[in-house]
């Protein structure tokens, strides 16, 4: 029981970690005091004690880094730095710099809705097309390659099914129009000016746009365990599932 | 051995412990101090330890630890397992001795 509430403890400390950070910045200092102090109770200068000090510690960054790597869950951490990252990128790309400079010319709310709504069926489609297109060529490419017993042998047959085919052009477009629509729908409800100078800062996130990259977080880490216990578990009856990898 | 330290120092500090490491080894363990916070880390997230702010002698703000009842048992199932492994080498090494 102990190492999983280790990993519960880990994974609660994802909350607030600018909090432990502080906390344990504080630890540090006061360490580093009490070994100054020490040294120069034995006759060091000040500086030469902090060196010393700093030394025996084996460095500062080390110390926060590995402490960092046992406190929380380092991939986890990396992904919402990453989301962060790629939102405010997308903040910065052209689209949404278009998007905000015609809300800024006067564009309506459902003309900017449209225009973004029609560009990411299109893309959303195109996507869709290329990847029927691509899981075609290689079933055909298979189907050459591996060895007729292996074929006859495997328990479904080597084919684009079409349920498949169907449920995935749907989340693609879906997907894609989600990417286009949500920036054009919070363009529409932000203060253009106030948002223009953000991105020209490359600023702090907005409250929405916090929300927004935590929701993508949770989002994602829910369907990974999902698809971590349905993998993992043999209960699961696998007839009325689609797989997609 | 910060479990033995704790539990026959009582609680004290990330420093304190290290040193106290360094000076029970007769100072043939030497210590970098920094590997001894993701190691109490551990043992918090384990449950072993509690920690909460305090006052040092000298008057320092520090973060005291201190062995939970979890701890204790856990420094006694230690014991007895690190006492066993090395009476059976004992055997072992007598043995190839003799």
């Amino acid at each position: 029981m102990r190492p999983l509430r280790a990993w519960l403890i880990r994974f609660g400390a994802l909350f607030g970690f600018r909090r432990r950070d502080r906390e344990f910045e504080a630890e540090l200092e006061s360490h580093l005091e009490l070994h100054i102090d020490d040294g120069v109770r034995a006759g060091l200068t000040r500086a030469e004690a902090r060196r010393q000090a700093l030394i025996k510690l084996g460095g500062v960054e080390p110390t926060r880094q590995t402490y960092g790597d046992r406190r929380g869950i380092r991939w986890i951490e990396q992904l919402v730095q990453d989301r962060r990252y790629g939102l405010r990128a997308m903040k910065l790309g052209t689209s949404w710099t278009a998007v905000l400079m015609l809300a800024a010319l006067g564009a309506s709310r459902r003309r900017l809705l449209m225009q973004a709504f029609v560009e990411s069926a299109v893309i959303g489609a195109a996507g869709a097309g290329l990847g029927i297109a691509l899981a075609a060529q290689r079933v055909g490419v298979a189907e050459t390659l591996l060895p007729r017993s292996f074929l006859a042998r495997s328990l479904y047959a080597l084919q684009v099914d079409a349920t498949a085919v169907a449920v995935a052009s749907a989340l693609a477009v879906v997907a894609t129009l989600l990417a286009g629509l949500v920036p054009a729908w919070m363009s529409t409800r932000l203060d253009v000016s106030s948002s223009l100078r953000v991105v020209e800062r490359g600023g702090t996130e907005t409250r929405s746009a916090r929300l927004l990259t935590r929701g993508f977080i949770v989002t994602e880490i829910a369907l990974a365990c999902a698809l971590l216990v349905g993998g993992a578990s043999p209960s699961y009856a696998p007839s009325r599932i689609i797989s997609a990898v | 051995m910060i479990l033995k330290t704790l539990e026959s120092m009582g609680p004290l500090h990330g420093y304190g412990i290290a040193r106290r490491i360094e000076q029970t080894s007769g100072d043939r363990l030497v210590l970098n101090y920094g590997t001894v916070y993701p190691a109490l880390l551990k043992l918090e997230q384990e449950g072993y330890l509690k920690s909460a702010w305090g006052v040092s002698d000298n008057n320092r703000k520090a973060k005291y630890y201190e062995l939970t009842k979890a701890g204790k048992k856990q420094v006694a199932a230690q014991t007895r397992e690190w006492e066993e492994t090395t009476s059976i080498l004992a055997r072992f090494l007598a043995g190839e001795k003799s």
